[in-house]
């Protein structure tokens, strides 16, 4: 699938002419840089099994070089890198620590326009659910008990990234151009040494390293003319349509031929607008589960033609999410061609690759053995942490769901050519058609023949079967003709839109668009947000207070307890109206089954009376016409 | 010739905009006049069952701690839900926009009430039909049709047809 390879200065060059631009939010306090100073920062572990870790290599021996050399180990062993010391995080306490960490944070304050630092603005609580709240108190609970990074990382990490740009280390991408199904692939790799996501901005996990990526894919018409034609952008764990945008579409801002990118503080995923994304983390509900509210769902839309507030699209039934906040402002530092800071040039990993991508199959930083993966570092760009191969190294272009989209030079030809293959094909099937007819009249004028003739009876059966086949047989085919012509007469307006270059929609591929919060979901008074993050622990503590308290009204107070705090959460979050219509419902459902269960046998009759004057007033009026 | 035959055909557009306009609010004028009929059966049901309490009390068949009870039961929950069907009966003839939460608040308070009294003991006859209505009428307010006539994006139902 690869084509021929690019020399490094070509490379270089094409990376450097559409390099992103990548707008920080205030409070960042990681950006992307070299990875040699990085694991020259490092330690080398191995865990096996439930051993205790061992130190392979020492801080201050390991590099680049040796950190491609390591043997292989048994299954299920992990190799990791520690950037943190934990012998270093009583340092984070010292008072030098404390003043070198209050340094940074001044030039950084001296640098911005404004001298603002990082402000939550809306809760994450306040933007979703009961359900979602409850979810996200389990999951912060089970942190406890998962492997996690230690609270002291990330100031030790701050403190160890900052003592690496002291030494003059600057802001700097890994870059990769490949030819890959058609397109030229310019993948931007962006190493961070710490995602403090969880414990910095209130987001779901911290890891030591982050590895994020940009992509722009081009097309090259006439050798040497590089026509950019899409982007993606590298945002959690999401892959497909929904990441790419087209290089034309005007959510991709430019400065030039710069694509810029808004990072979301801490978790660095990529966006394409600035804003405050909610970006629901989804937990699948057992498999029966899942499908039991997935057919009561659809039987709700569909079958009872009930109105619901789910989108089937989004697929959200049957699951639980917890919500985070990716805060992607662009208001903090900018990098890139003509920002508050440029990019070095970067450091190439063109085929062959460095063998530190291709043999360090281990993580980029602590493995704290969190089963949901979230707290552990990620591995190096070719793998994923199971180090399996990883997609977006090995097919790009499937990676951006750009597989079945051809290139616009491509497009014309691959359009030329396959309304080729449907006319032959259509002629192949009218020639088969009328094979097939003719051999149809024959039959029929045979079996006319034959009919009634005693001596006759097992030809004129052969006939009579060969016959029904046949003619089923012209009927496929006579729909496969009809629905070939429609399928011709598609490729030729395409064609013809193609030669008037119009390109077709912008957005058709994008099925669920990532979208930052509106300026009216971000208006939120106090209370309500006061009350987002106090409901989910009065809930629990009211319901304890009534089993210990009030057993002898336990249903009446557990229903006028849970029918207020659910009236003043619709309230808080403007669906009252929703909660009556679901209340309603509720109500509505058990008051049917009381029905059925008292006049069971009555309403069997009532329905079938229903359904005999039904059928009488139909013929009837059939009748009359 | 063409300006003329525009203006010939304008009172039959005119018509045919008016017409579609009333096909368009005739589940909003439904439910209207479903929940007034409900409302008025739901007062005959309340009326009958007092006077026929007020008839068992004279007769001293029934004691005047009991009659208190179901009559404090009746006024206090059934009269409101007419009251408020009433109201919304109202307010969806003149097409303003909370005519429906009122009616589902009063079918929600109609079929919370007839539940309630089913759970206690001697369920009276008329809760049944009563809770069919309502069932009848939750299921109908909250059909796809009824429900983006008030409830869509832009709804096709504002404060009223004025707005």
């Amino acid at each position: 699938m690869t084509g021929e390879k690019m020399s490094p200065e070509a490379a270089e060059a094409l990376l450097r002419r559409f390099e992103p631009v990548l707008r920080f939010t205030r409070g960042e306090q990681f950006y992307p840089l070299d990875v040699a100073p990085y694991v020259r920062a490092c330690s080398l572990w191995v865990q096996r099994g439930n051993e205790e870790p061992v130190c392979v290599v020492p801080r201050g021996d390991l590099s680049l070089d040796n950190l491609a050399q390591q043997p292989l180990d048994e299954f299920g062993a992990v190799h990791y890198l520690r950037f943190t010391d934990p012998k270093s995080f009583r340092e984070v306490y010292s008072r030098g620590a404390r003043e070198e960490l209050q340094r940074r944070r001044r030039l950084t304050e001296e640098d911005d326009k404004t001298k603002k630092i990082f402000s939550t603005g809306k809760g994450r609580l306040a933007r979703v659910g009961y359900t979602s709240r409850f979810a996200d108190a389990l999951y912060e609970i089970a942190l406890l008990a998962r492997g996690r990074v230690p609270g002291e990382s990330t100031a030790a990490g701050s403190i160890a990234y900052g003592r690496i740009m002291d030494e003059g280390e600057h802001y700097v991408y890994h870059g990769r151009v490949l030819r890959h199904n058609g397109w030229i692939v310019l993948q931007y790799w962006l190493f961070y040494t710490f995602n403090d996501w969880r414990s910095g901005f209130f987001g779901a996990n911290d890891h030591e390293a982050d590895w994020e990526k940009v992509m722009v894919f081009l097309s090259e018409p006439e050798p040497g003319e590089f026509i950019p034609e899409w982007v993606a952008y590298a945002s959690h764990e999401y892959t497909g349509d929904n990441l790419r945008r087209r290089w034309d579409d005007p959510e991709v801002g430019k400065v030039g031929e710069h694509p810029m990118v808004y990072v979301g503080a801490g978790s660095h995923a990529s966006f394409y607008s600035s804003g405050e994304y909610l970006t629901e983390l989804p937990i699948r509900l057992p498999g029966p589960l899942s499908k039991a509210t997935r057919a009561i769902h659809d039987f709700w839309r569909k079958r009872l033609r009930q109105y619901s507030l789910d989108q089937p699209s989004t697929g959200q039934a049957g699951m639980f999410t917890i919500p985070f906040v990716d805060y992607a402002r662009g208001d903090g530092l900018s990098l890139g061609p003509g920002q508050d800071q440029e990019w070095d040039p970067p450091r190439l990993m063109q085929e062959p690759e460095p063998a530190w991508v291709r043999e360090y199959r281990g993580l980029w930083g602590l493995y704290t053995r969190d089963p949901f993966e979230g707290e552990d570092a990620p591995a190096g760009p070719m793998y994923r942490r199971d180090k399996r191969p990883a997609q977006a190294w090995h097919d790009p272009v499937g990676w951006a769901g750009l597989d079945k989209v051809p290139t616009r030079a491509e497009e014309m030809r691959i359009v030329a050519v396959r309304r080729q293959q449907v006319d032959a094909h259509r002629e192949e099937l009218r020639r088969e058609i009328e094979d097939k007819s003719l051999r149809i009249k024959v039959l029929g004028i045979e079996v006319e023949a034959m009919r009634g003739r005693s001596h006759m009876d097992d030809p004129y059966e052969a006939r009579v079967a060969e016959l029904e086949q046949l003619s089923a047989e012209v009927v496929g085919l006579r729909a496969e003709f009809a629905t070939n012509e429609t399928i011709g007469e598609s490729l030729g307006d395409h064609q013809v839109r193609l030669k008037a270059g119009e390109p077709g929609p912008l957005r058709a591929h994008i099925t669920h668009a990532h979208q930052p919060a509106s300026d009216t979901e971000l208006r939120t008074g106090r209370v309500a947000e006061a009350w987002a993050a106090l409901s989910v622990g009065l809930v629990l503590i009211s319901l304890v207070g009534i089993v210990a308290f009030e057993r002898e009204h336990l249903t009446g107070a557990l229903v006028v307890s849970i029918a207020l705090f659910a009236f003043l959460e619709a309230g808080f979050r403007g669906r009252l109206t929703n909660l009556i219509g679901s209340v309603n419902v509720g109500l509505a459902v058990v008051s049917a089954l009381i029905l059925a269960y008292e006049f069971f046998w009555q309403t069997v009759i009532l329905a079938v009376l229903v359904m005999g004057l039904y059928v009488l007033w139909d013929n009837l009026r059939e009748l009359r016409r | 010739m063409v300006d003329s035959a525009t203006r010939e055909n304008e009172p039959d557009r005119q018509l045919g905009f008016e017409r579609v306009q009333k096909a368009r609010y005739r589940p909003a004028r439904l439910t209207g006049l479903l929940l007034i009929l409900q409302a008025v059966g739901l007062a005959a049901f309340v009326a009958l069952e007092l006077l026929d309490l007020s008839l068992l009390a004279q007769n001293g068949k029934v004691t005047a701690n009991l009659q208190q009870t179901t009559n404090d039961v009746i006024s206090l929950f059934f009269i409101p839900t007419i009251v408020l069907a009433f109201l919304a009966a109202l307010s969806l003839v003149i097409l303003a926009r909370r005519g429906w939460l009122l009616a589902a608040i009063s079918q929600g308070l109609c079929l919370a009430v007839c539940l309630w009294i089913y759970s206690g003991e001697g369920t009276p006859a008329y809760v049944y039909p009563v809770m069919v209505s309502s069932i009848v009428m939750i299921f109908y307010l909250n059909s796809r049709t009824v429900r983006s006539l008030f409830h869509s994006g832009q709804t096709a139902i504002g404060r009223g047809r004025r707005g």
